[in-house]
């Protein structure tokens, strides 16, 4: 990888770190789900320092170009996230329309023993 | 009693087979203390059981999971002015005889205390244990400070604990958040406890659920204690909550 790429990714993976931590800290996160940011900004934060694992694994997977990989790493990761954050997201929405159907029907319950 | 007002919180999740045992233990012999029922959406006959028997109950439409059921126990605590909260399995495998010794340790002044399996005894070495004894490692790592029985359910919290579990997120009644809070000074304490094999029915754990639950205990103990903020509860005294 060039040295330009190189200074890229490691600036920008320091700033999404710490951008990660502020709003952890702040409390604005579910562990479960910053578990996976930390673990993620981490992983930026260690391939732009060692810059060589990657390339050995561009070399053994006959990846012409290591920042290639690394896109494809990053791209992958991120399906997965959307996969995933849209599944819960599912449930969210079931869950909402649950709970308003039961607040409605209680509601429905309790006009119906006021007018007695 | 001391005045000590205690809430006994049961989070129940298709305990059909269990729950009327377990609460029926509490109400006939061990009436001084107040228990609440928190229903985590069963599928089952849970909540209709509690009904018929009149337990006092808090029945969640929706399944939120243990730590969203604890949370509504707290809110409950809070909101009637409860000194000390305990949490209670609904399976059967906690004896409310011990929970005088609870108190009697938390009176001491700790903020939790924890019905430790080992506090005083050696522990198996089983593959059950195996996890038990990484959590206890990374718990050491982080806060300086070693727990015997860090996968223990039993615990019981003071009021300024059920102020943070009722209003805090991330506060799911698990050992990360024992490690967080006692790096933030909370001062937590062991007592040793028996526990029974569970009634009836199956375990929630089963070993992939375990690794899985394993990784994400010791991923969150050990690298987002970093992450998380918080002040301190030994600095300027007891209204510094959260």
């Amino acid at each position: 990888m060039s040295v330009e790429i190189r200074i890229t990714l490691l600036v920008g993976a320091l700033f999404t770190m710490l951008y990660f931590i502020r709003h952890i800290r702040k409390n604005q996160m579910q562990i479960d789900y910053a578990i996976y940011w930390a673990l993620f900004s981490g992983a930026l934060v260690f391939f732009s320092f060692f810059p060589g694992t990657i390339e050995w694994v561009a070399a053994v997977l006959h990846v012409k170009s290591p920042v290639n990989l690394v896109y494809l790493i990053i791209i992958f990761l991120l399906i997965i996230k959307l996969f995933t954050t849209t599944l819960k997201l599912s449930k969210l929405n079931q869950q909402v329309t649950e709970l308003v159907q039961y607040i409605a029907l209680k509601e429905q319950e309790n006009g119906q023993t006021d007018e007695k | 009693m001391f005045g000590l007002k205690i809430l006994i919180i049961v989070p129940a999740y298709n305990e059909e087979d269990n729950v009327v045992r377990v609460v029926d233990d509490i109400i006939q012999n061990y009436s001084q203390y107040d228990y609440v029922v928190v229903n985590d959406g069963s599928r089952d006959n849970t909540a209709k059981l509690c009904k018929e028997r009149g337990f006092c109950l808090i029945d969640l439409p929706v399944n939120l999971g243990l730590a969203g059921a604890v949370q509504a126990g707290m809110k409950y605590a809070l909101k009637y002015g409860y000194d000390a909260a305990v949490q209670f399995d609904a399976d059967g495998q906690h004896r409310p005889e011990y929970i005088v010794r609870l108190k009697q340790k938390l009176l001491e002044g700790y903020d939790i205390v924890i019905g430790s399996r080992f506090a005083e005894k050696k522990k198996p070495l089983s593959l059950r244990m195996m996890g038990s004894v990484l959590i206890g490692v990374a718990i050491k790592l982080t806060t300086g400070k070693g727990l015997r029985d860090t996968t223990s359910g039993m615990r019981m919290y003071n009021k300024r604990m059920i102020h943070e579990f009722a209003v805090q997120i991330n506060h799911a009644p698990e050992p990360d958040t024992i490690g967080y809070l006692m790096k933030r000074g909370a001062r937590v304490a062991e007592v040793q406890i028996e526990m029974r094999e569970r009634l009836a029915g199956e375990s929630y754990l089963n070993l992939t659920r375990s690794i899985g639950y394993m990784l994400r205990m010791g991923v969150s103990i050990l690298a987002m204690q970093w992450f998380r903020g918080g002040k301190r509860f030994d600095e300027g005294g007891p209204e510094n909550v959260g």
